[in-house]
């Protein structure tokens, strides 16, 4: 489903050379929830950049569902994050001035999907999630945790092959938090492919299998023994 | 992401932010407004005056003695006589007249008047196809000839001259001279023409022989049709170079070449103001592109997240680049109602006929889209060249 190997970055900044990734191999699994995580400036956000299809590596390959994405030019880019991936982000990023079902519909529109089919899939992925009441409501007009729904929402219609979650609940409650959570074991249940980066071990511990970052390289790859099993209640259920 | 999608993206940007939308086109409008004014006063007053021209002065020309002339300038250069003998052997010409014209007092009983005081032959009447009898009759040949103080008054002169008194058979002083009022006549006038002062007709031998040096300042002549103008003023010049023995002493020019020469002129006129005018549209452009950095930089977010949603370069451009040309469209649409409007208004009280000028309406709209793409291209640029990284971030 997704292979990484040996990806390299380094940012430049006047005459110093900065070393963000150094050589990252990973391969994730149809259908498996991986963790992704690391202090701040461990390079997490900019591997997490580089499998969003948002940046290049400087070397590597990177193998997304069978394309080998890192060669491409930035239009096929776009139509990858168009078609392959699905983004979920720590401050929603929902377009303000427009309605849920607008905000879920807007990747259809790039990928030029029919009007009417547009407004059938985002309808029945904003059910999925929960929110059929509120598809009319602009994003003021709704609680963070619905927001981050909406942005599920979003990320699915286009049935990407793989969800990408960069702290979906660093703006969330803890109840939010827990909801949003439980709402993403839902989805893995159902068999989509789950990266999500966090740096809360108990976020982390939602998903099967934990990456951690340190200095550019992976530090650590292990299943998760201790799994955290959220359910949409407040209840919180420790295996 | 087809047009039309790109276009509802860009309506509900425009939409969004309606006063910001409303004050840059406000740049256009006033741009286009004066740019339509200008051309359709312009353009529709050239139009208006041809007009007047062409029904006064259909197939005339005028002789003048040249301005450049290098023989000596004499009192007899041109005589009645010329004009006589020149509407008898030239088959081209219609009518053929000598004219002298003053401004002079009149007086009647009643008061005196400036007047403009036109001295011809009879045939005079008939050139002049606006020219109706209102009381009386008109100077004849016979008149003439016998250098007969009579006069032919405009209507509205006479009433001021006479009053409610009939002023036929009357008599008006022109300094110490006393003429008969033989007759009243009216005349279309010449619509833009700026002298207000009354119209009087007199036989030119009379007025000839008033003068110590007797001279003729003018001729004018009429050909048969538009074709003979030119053969005629040929005529014309031949025969009085001949006869009075003088090269390159007479200048001809018909009312053709007038015209040309005044279409020529105004063309230029509205030109140099149209690009006055075309320079307040530049500023309402550079008032567009620096409204669309503006709105690229606070939507920075935006495009960052419909880039990570799919939208390639060319997406966020079209919507950009969208939204300027409608934006400057709509202003050049209410420019181009302002302008007509404006214009009409002026038309009414400067009393020009409506006028309506297609052709700066199609100029004004090709314009301002140029407008809204040239400026509209450098931020839609932007914005689509955008790292979807940097604008994601963006707070």
């Amino acid at each position: 489903m997704l292979h990484v190997e040996g990806l390299t970055k380094a940012y430049k900044t006047g005459d110093t050379v900065l070393p963000i990734l150094k050589g990252v191999s990973l391969l994730v699994e149809q259908g498996e929830f991986v963790a992704i995580m690391g202090p701040s400036g461990s390079g997490k956000s900019t591997f997490m950049n580089m499998l969003g299809c948002l940046d290049r590596p400087d070397s590597g390959s990177y193998m997304l569902d069978g394309i080998e994405v890192s060669s491409l030019k930035d239009t096929e880019l776009a139509v990858v994050r168009n078609q392959k991936i699905g983004f979920v982000f720590q401050s929603f990023n929902l377009l303000a001035r427009s309605s849920s079902l607008h905000n879920v519909e807007l990747p259809m529109m790039y990928a030029n999907v029919s009007r009417s089919e547009r407004r059938k899939r985002a309808t029945e992925a904003l059910k999925r999630v929960g929110l059929a009441e509120r598809m009319d409501h602009k994003p003021t007009q709704l609680s963070g945790g619905q927001k981050q729904r909406v942005a599920i929402a979003r990320a699915l219609v286009n049935k990407p092959a793989i969800l990408l979650a960069d702290e979906p609940t660093g703006n969330l409650d803890s109840r939010s938090g827990v909801e949003i959570m439980a709402m993403f074991q839902e989805l893995h249940a159902q068999g989509v492919t789950i990266i999500l980066v966090t740096h809360e071990l108990d976020i982390a511990q939602h998903a099967e299998r934990i990456v951690t970052f340190k200095d550019g390289v992976i530090i650590r790859d292990e299943k998760v023994t201790e799994r955290i099993f959220s359910k949409p209640s407040d209840e919180v259920i420790v295996t | 992401m087809n047009f039309m999608e790109s276009f509802n993206t860009a309506v509900e940007g425009i939409w969004a932010n309606k006063m910001r939308s409303i004050l840059t086109m406000l740049g256009i409008i006033i741009g286009i407004t004066s740019v339509i004014v200008v051309t359709a006063l312009g353009e529709g007053g050239q139009r208006a005056i041809n007009e007047e021209m062409e029904k006064f002065g259909q197939n005339t020309f005028n002789v003048f003695i040249n301005w450049e002339t290098k023989e000596e300038i004499a009192s007899e250069d041109m005589t009645v006589e010329d004009t006589e003998v020149l509407g008898r052997i030239s088959p081209a010409i219609e009518y053929i007249v000598p004219s002298n014209s003053s401004t002079i007092d009149l007086k009647g009983p009643k008061k005196e008047e400036r007047v403009n005081l036109t001295a011809s032959t009879a045939d005079y009447f008939s050139m002049q196809s606006t020219l109706k009898v209102a009381k009386g009759r008109l100077f004849t040949e016979v008149d003439d000839k016998e250098q007969r103080a009579v006069i032919v008054l405009e209507e509205a002169l006479a009433q001021k001259l006479f009053g409610q008194m009939s002023p036929i058979g009357q008599r008006v002083r022109w300094g110490n001279q006393s003429l008969v009022v033989i007759g009243t006549y009216t005349e279309e006038k010449f619509k833009f023409d700026m002298a207000t002062s009354y119209g009087a007709i007199i036989p030119i031998r009379y007025e000839m022989s008033l003068q110590e040096e007797p001279s003729v300042q003018m001729i004018m002549g009429k050909a048969i049709d538009k074709a003979s103008v030119e053969p005629a003023m040929q005529q014309v010049k031949q025969y009085l170079s001949r006869k009075h023995q003088k090269e390159d002493h007479y200048s001809v020019r018909s009312m053709q070449e007038s015209m040309d020469q005044f279409n020529q002129m105004t063309g230029t006129l509205t030109l140099i103001f149209s690009i006055i005018a075309g320079i307040s549209l530049v500023v309402g452009g550079v008032g567009v592109m620096n409204i669309m950095l503006v709105s690229v930089t606070e939507r920075t977010r935006e495009i960052g997240i419909r880039k990570a949603l799919g939208a390639r370069r060319r997406d966020i451009l079209i919507q950009f680049l969208i939204e300027s040309v409608i934006v400057c469209l709509i202003g050049g649409l209410i420019g181009v109602l302002f302008g007509l409007g404006i214009a009409s208004i002026i038309a009414y009280f400067a009393q020009l006929p409506p006028l309506m000028s297609w052709n700066s309406v199609f100029i004004a709209f090709g314009f301002s889209s140029a407008i809204g793409i040239f400026f509209g291209l450098y931020p839609a640029n932007k914005a689509a060249k955008l790292d979807p990284i940097e604008a994601l971030r963006y707070e």
